[in-house]
């Protein structure tokens, strides 16, 4: 994990936590190297509890390293100026920023020193297994399990379909070879319908479909590839169409892992097939 | 982890620690956080019917049902009657995890009413589950903004 210190800002170091002190006492960037993975709000929550607060606004990051993040713009009770929220997301932790401007006309240069440090900011975890972002089948329910989600349906366990989405893996370039990875030597039972298919990103791969002897369930699995990811998901049923329909829209949402590089900071209102930002 | 209880919307929910207590008409209904399913799960019966009981109270089971939640989850109600109260243990399994709700009631005929609120029980689960989940205030500017 590294933070780079901006010109002129003063270092201090503690236990995972670096503070940065801006020149003549125009803000304070407080950066805790390593919280638990969480959803924006608790971070927030965390962070400035027991204060009263409210978000103003949120805008979506990725770092240079092609990580994701967001930075949010927090109105505290009794401070002159708001507070700055960045977040850089890991996969089981993530980075904090908390930024503090002593008055409002300090802001936009501590805005813009928070925006640096974010974009910046390196966890170092490079190419490897990791989410990527898809919209979740509406009305579902997941169960984690590391990276791997399981979906259910609303009536699950009757009605006991699941859609599993796998965490991006490093590119296999094999796409029958990839295939045999998947279904782990199950027995396949009826002939294996192969479809090309590409996501409305531009993801392209390959769809099968097949049931599989012992369970007496069939599968439907998708896999999309761009170097260096490949992205696969599974639906299994009890042999109906039901849900085909679903699982084509999750596989459609699929948004690639941004490459490194190309670090950014806007505001889309989707993250979903049309790219990082489409508005 | 939790357990929910699709409850009637004017019933208060009071939180003690990690456990919650709802008050229905006569019912008071008590559950905590989701656990490991135990292996010996007569055991887990057993010992949870003695729970906050003295230990040589007589425990007079007087109902013993295995019964189903709305969408399929398997819970075990055991009805008992200790020293002039009338309890329902309610014991789901939720994949690998458990829960309970303990039901108190003044006669055994109004825990019948508990009935329909057990059922609707469902467990949610912790952790993120998808990038989607972190983003979770609204992205782009307020409306007050």
């Amino acid at each position: 994990l590294s933070v780079q210190v901006p010109a002129g800002w003063r270092r201090h170091t503690g236990a995972n936590v670096i503070v940065l002190d801006a020149p003549d006492g125009e803000g304070r960037i407080r950066c805790r190297l390593r919280v638990r993975l969480a959803p924006l709000s608790r971070v927030i929550a965390d962070v400035l509890e027991p204060a009263r607060w409210t978000v103003v606004r949120t805008r979506i990051v990725i770092t240079d390293e092609g990580e994701y993040g967001a930075i949010s713009h927090v109105a505290v009770e009794g401070e002159p100026a708001p507070r700055l929220v960045g977040v850089v997301f890991g996969d089981d932790f993530a980075m904090v920023f908390d930024a503090k401007p002593r008055a409002l006309q300090a802001a936009p240069m501590v805005e813009a020193t928070v925006r640096e440090l974010l974009l910046r900011s390196s966890l170092g975890l490079g190419v490897r297994r990791r989410r990527y972002y898809y919209e979740s089948p509406p009305g579902w329910r997941a169960v984690p399990n590391g990276l791997v989600a399981t979906w259910h349906p609303p009536g699950f366990p009757d009605d006991a379909a699941q859609l599993v989405v796998l965490p991006a893996e490093p590119f296999v370039a094999d796409p029958e070879a990839e295939l045999a990875r998947l279904i782990d030597g199950a027995s396949i039972v009826t002939e294996i319908k192969r479809e090309a298919i590409e996501t409305a990103s531009g993801l392209a791969g390959h769809c099968w479909s097949f049931a599989i002897r012992d369970r007496g369930r069939t599968t439907t699995l998708a896999s999309v590839t761009r170097a260096p990811y490949r992205y696969a998901m599974w639906l299994e049923t009890e042999g109906d169409e039901r849900y085909r329909d679903v699982f084509t829209a999750t596989v459609a949402s699929i948004s690639p892992l941004p490459p490194p590089g190309q670090g950014a900071i806007d505001s889309p209102t989707s993250l979903s097939a049309h790219g990082h930002w489409a508005e | 982890m939790r357990l929910l209880l699709a409850l009637p919307s004017e019933v208060a929910l009071a939180r003690r620690g990690d456990h919650h207590e709802a008050r229905v008409g006569d019912l008071v209904l008590r559950w905590g956080p989701l656990f490991d399913l135990p292996d010996d799960q007569q055991r887990w019966y057993e010992d949870t019917l003695r729970l906050d009981l003295a230990p040589d109270a007589r425990i007079d089971v007087v109902a013993d049902v295995v019964d189903r939640t709305q969408t399929g989850w398997p819970i075990r109600i055991i009805t008992t009657s200790t020293t002039g109260r009338w309890r329902a243990h309610a014991f789901f399994a939720f994949l690998e995890h458990a829960g309970v709700v303990v039901v108190d009631a003044v006669d055994r005929d109004s825990l019948a009413a508990a009935l329909p609120i057990l059922r609707s029980a469902s467990p949610r689960w912790d952790g993120v589950v998808a990038l989607a989940d972190l983003w979770d205030v609204p992205i782009g500017a307020s409306p007050t903004e």
